[in-house]
């Protein structure tokens, strides 16, 4: 089963279509600024997102999808401003987190079939092709094998793997991923370097937050560094200043403060 | 199961056999998504905040059950509203709802005719004082909660479990939470004369928390939570019309029975893999 059958077909979105317009921007939490940028990404583009902890990687990743507050200037997803933009489904986002369910145990399928959501409406009915693009989802970064397990018996880098495939179930043809490589084994940093290389062969825009390129390099065309809430650089791969590449080498790939924005009120957990 | 049978005889433990029931079904149903938010104690509080509309029923000598419907599903909404603000100062905001709602409703309560005493069968649940009215407005109820429940499982299941990817979705995220709190004030009335407005938390957590033990899947997490839900609640309200005891403790103890159960045979399960 291939998953480019089941992508969106983005006539709207040609070559060097805009994808994401982020104009003057800045995004923070409750009034403070924790990053301004101004950056344009383009249809078929790879951008990598790099800087160290508390750069403002993260924060710019969800600014783009209105996730945290926009203190200033404009977002446009698809050319359209982002408080107009509904169609998410063409839109796929692969958040950080350590595990990818609650306490209340999720098989694969099941965490995957949520991301089916954007494209099917809240009460759609189960259609067979529904579940056609699930397990294309689930195959393209291969855990067909594991698709009834829970998802917390897998290790991180598979709940990382789940996590992307649930971004795809929609069809979407734009990937946004925050740190997908942090403390994931290097065998699972490999397949899902693979699974992004099949997406991007098919044409997929990809915007990656990173804090080191990884094995990632050889897909990325485009970085945007960023240092203390600033682009530093925004230009192609090659011509990025090496120690711009490796500002990120100091990061705390479990997430620091920007990791945790809940309440933390009546937390329970498993026993 | 002769025991139960011989119960039918009585109108009034039929009524309650099915508030029994209705509240099994529900209250594990809406407590699966709340306890995936981790918000497994949100019953408590909306329990909390039924009290002033208790009270408020019982000195206006009104019927209690549908005026506690009212409060719980404002104090709800107010709850998630205070949430979604996400400020430090928010759980504050709800301590005092929460603790306003049972201390209003026991001040209110003292200008009652009937008394505490009244108030004390909403608090702790007395299944057979269910009236025939009682038991149409939880049908209701109930009806509502399974319907919402399985036409928008899907939306609450991603809700519940990543809300900010659910945002990213573009789900409408706090129209979900605020359904999903109103189903929370639903089950909080119909268990009200069950297990009663302090003890429902425990119907809506406790079964989930057996059933999550065994279970491999958010799906048949639900439906042995469900089924649990249905079993201790039917066996509570049996044992404690011959032992004369009240329902709602003695529904609550059968549902720690059996977590500890579901525990113990997992350990003992373990222990004998580790061991062969």
């Amino acid at each position: 089963m291939r998953l480019s059958q089941y992508l969106r077909e983005d006539s709207a979105a040609g070559v060097d279509a805009s994808i994401v317009a982020v104009r003057d921007a800045a995004f923070g939490y409750r009034n403070q600024v924790a990053v301004r940028a101004d950056v344009h990404i383009h249809s078929g583009e790879v951008v990598a997102l790099l800087g160290p902890n508390g750069s403002g990687k993260t924060t710019l990743l969800k600014g783009m999808l209105g996730l945290v507050d926009r203190l200033a200037g404009s977002v446009e997803l698809f050319g359209q401003p982002l408080e107009q933009f509904r169609d998410r489904s063409r839109i796929g986002y692969v958040p950080q987190r350590q595990t990818a369910s609650g306490p209340i145990p999720v098989t694969v399928q099941e965490l995957v079939r949520s991301g089916r959501l954007a494209s099917t409406g809240l009460i759609g009915r189960r259609r067979r092709s529904d579940n056609d693009a699930i397990a294309a989802a689930i195959g393209v970064v291969g855990l067909t094998d594991l698709a009834r397990r829970p998802v917390v018996e897998l290790s991180g880098g598979q709940q990382r793997r789940a996590l992307v495939a649930r971004a795809l179930a929609s069809g979407a043809r734009v990937l946004m991923l925050d740190e997908p490589m942090a403390g994931v084994d290097q065998a699972n940093q490999e397949a899902l370097a693979d699974a992004l290389c099949v997406l991007i062969d098919s044409g997929a825009t990809v915007v990656v937050v990173l804090h080191e390129l990884g094995p990632l390099e050889s897909l990325v065309t485009r970085t945007v560094c960023l240092d203390a809430g600033s682009v530093l650089f925004d230009g192609p791969l090659a011509s990025t200043p090496p120690r711009l590449l490796h500002l990120g080498h100091d990061h705390d790939p479990h997430g620091g403060p920007e990791a945790d924005h809940g309440l933390g009120l009546f937390k329970w957990s498993r026993p | 199961m002769v025991a139960a049978l011989n119960l039918l005889h009585y109108a009034f433990m039929r009524r309650a056999l099915i508030a029994a029931l209705l509240v099994g079904i529900t209250a594990p149903a809406v407590g699966i998504f709340l306890v995936q938010r981790r918000l497994a104690l949100i019953g408590d509080g909306l329990g909390h905040i039924a009290v002033t509309g208790v009270a408020l029923g019982l000195v206006l000598d009104r019927a209690p059950v549908p005026i506690a419907l009212v409060t719980a599903v404002a104090g709800a909404m107010a709850i998630e509203l205070i949430r979604a603000r996400g400020e430090t100062s928010g759980e504050i905001a709800l301590a005092i709802l929460f603790y306003g709602g049972i201390g209003a409703g026991v001040v209110l309560v003292s200008q009652a005719p009937s008394g505490s005493r009244s108030l004390n069968q909403y608090l702790f649940g007395s299944i057979t004082t269910t009236s025939a009215q009682d038991l149409l407005i939880f049908a209701a109820l109930a009806f509502v909660v399974v319907t919402v429940t399985v036409v928008f499982g899907r939306a609450l299941f991603s809700v519940s479990n990543d809300d900010e990817f659910a945002r990213a979705s573009g789900l409408p995220v706090m129209r979900l939470n605020l359904l999903l709190a109103a189903l929370s004030a639903f089950t909080v009335v119909v268990s009200m004369r069950v297990v009663g407005v302090l003890l429902v938390s425990a119907l809506m957590v406790i079964p989930v928390a057996a059933a999550q033990l065994v279970a491999r899947s958010f799906r048949s997490t639900f439906v042995l939570s469900v089924t649990i839900g249905m079993i201790v609640s039917v066996a509570g309200v049996v044992v404690s019309f011959y032992a004369d005891t009240p329902s709602g403790g003695t529904i609550v103890l059968f549902a720690i029975a059996v977590f500890l159960l579901v525990l113990t045979g997992l350990s003992v399960r373990r222990a004998l893999h580790s061991s062969a």
